[in-house]
């Protein structure tokens, strides 16, 4: 990777602030908020006739296969493969090698499109009773645990921003929205959740 | 609302996606015995029917893929969906 003197900076470090806010009960927050921050984000877009040769080479480099059905993520313990569309995928994990060279190590621009998208995005992780009750506020997708399972991840339209959201498990959401959409999304799912009450844990 | 099932996502609000314009007129092309008439045809001259019409929606808020919806214009049933090239039906030649 090249060296530069910018250090990398959270989305939400200007604002964001620990602590319980809104109508908190029993000290029992509705939600629960936590920046997921540094991030490698890779979106790899297969050829449509080069597609099993790229899932193939996928696996190689991360040790899971990106699934081909839709919304479905497939993951290891460090790794997940979000499906985005037909035959395009967020590779994500926490930063800590150089995960595109990894991945371009097993492919090559015959097979798709990589690039780096680490900076791009701003990853809210969402959890608690209420989560889904928040997310129904904005969104018009089934949150339904028995139609939105754990383990999928939906693009969709959330308070009016496009966002991904990934059911890591029930009641438990990773939201990804634009970076420069950050704060702006942080400020409007706050106040969504403040009648649940909701605590802002640590960054990690 | 409007509920499009997009081939790719399944059924989603309207709200994901973007109207794209009418599917039933086919793009003259560039080639050079296109005449400008054609063009005039292609971009005025577009029926305004009441039932039935082929249109392109863009699941931007989603796949982002393009998707042919065959909708009623008076009771905005979505009668059928396909991939931009599918054809539904009502395809002008
Ligand atoms: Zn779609």
């Amino acid at each position: 990777m090249v060296e530069t003197t910018v250090s990398r900076r959270a989305a939400l470090n200007e604002i964001y602030q620990t602590g319980d806010f809104g109508d908190i009960t029993n000290n029992s927050p509705g939600v629960i908020f936590v920046e997921r921050r540094a991030l490698n984000i890779i979106h790899v877009a297969a050829w449509e006739e080069q597609v099993d040769t790229a899932t193939a080479a996928i696996e190689q480099a991360i040790g899971v296969k990106p699934s081909r059905t839709a919304c479905k993520v497939m993951s290891t313990d460090v790794t997940s493969a979000l499906w985005i569309g037909p035959d395009r995928w967020l590779i994500v994990e926490k930063e800590s090698r150089d995960l595109e060279a990894v991945i371009r190590k097993t492919m090559n621009t015959e097979m798709a499109a990589i690039t780096d998208q680490s900076h791009s995005r701003c990853v809210i992780s969402l959890s608690g009773v209420e989560a889904s009750n928040v997310l129904r506020k904005g969104t018009t997708l089934d949150l339904d645990a028995a139609h939105f399972k754990t383990g999928e991840a939906r693009t969709t339209s959330l308070f009016h921003m496009n966002a991904i959201i990934h059911c890591v498990e029930e009641n438990h959401f990773d939201i990804y929205v634009a970076r420069s959409f950050g704060q702006s999304f942080f400020e409007v799912i706050t106040h969504a959740s403040a009648e649940f009450g909701y605590r802002i844990d640590s960054p990690i | 609302m409007i509920r499009i099932n997009c081939p790719w996502c399944g059924e989603r609000n309207m709200v994901e996606f973007t109207y794209g314009g009418d599917a039933i007129n086919k793009y003259p092309g560039l080639s050079e015995e296109t005449t400008a008439e054609q063009y005039f045809e292609f971009s005025y001259l577009r029926d305004n029917p009441c039932g039935p019409h082929l249109e392109y929606w863009h699941h931007v808020n989603g796949c982002r893929q393009w998707v042919k919806v065959k909708r009623d214009t008076l009771t905005h049933e979505v009668l059928a969906t396909g991939p931009a090239d599918a054809l539904l039906g009502g395809e002008k030649e």
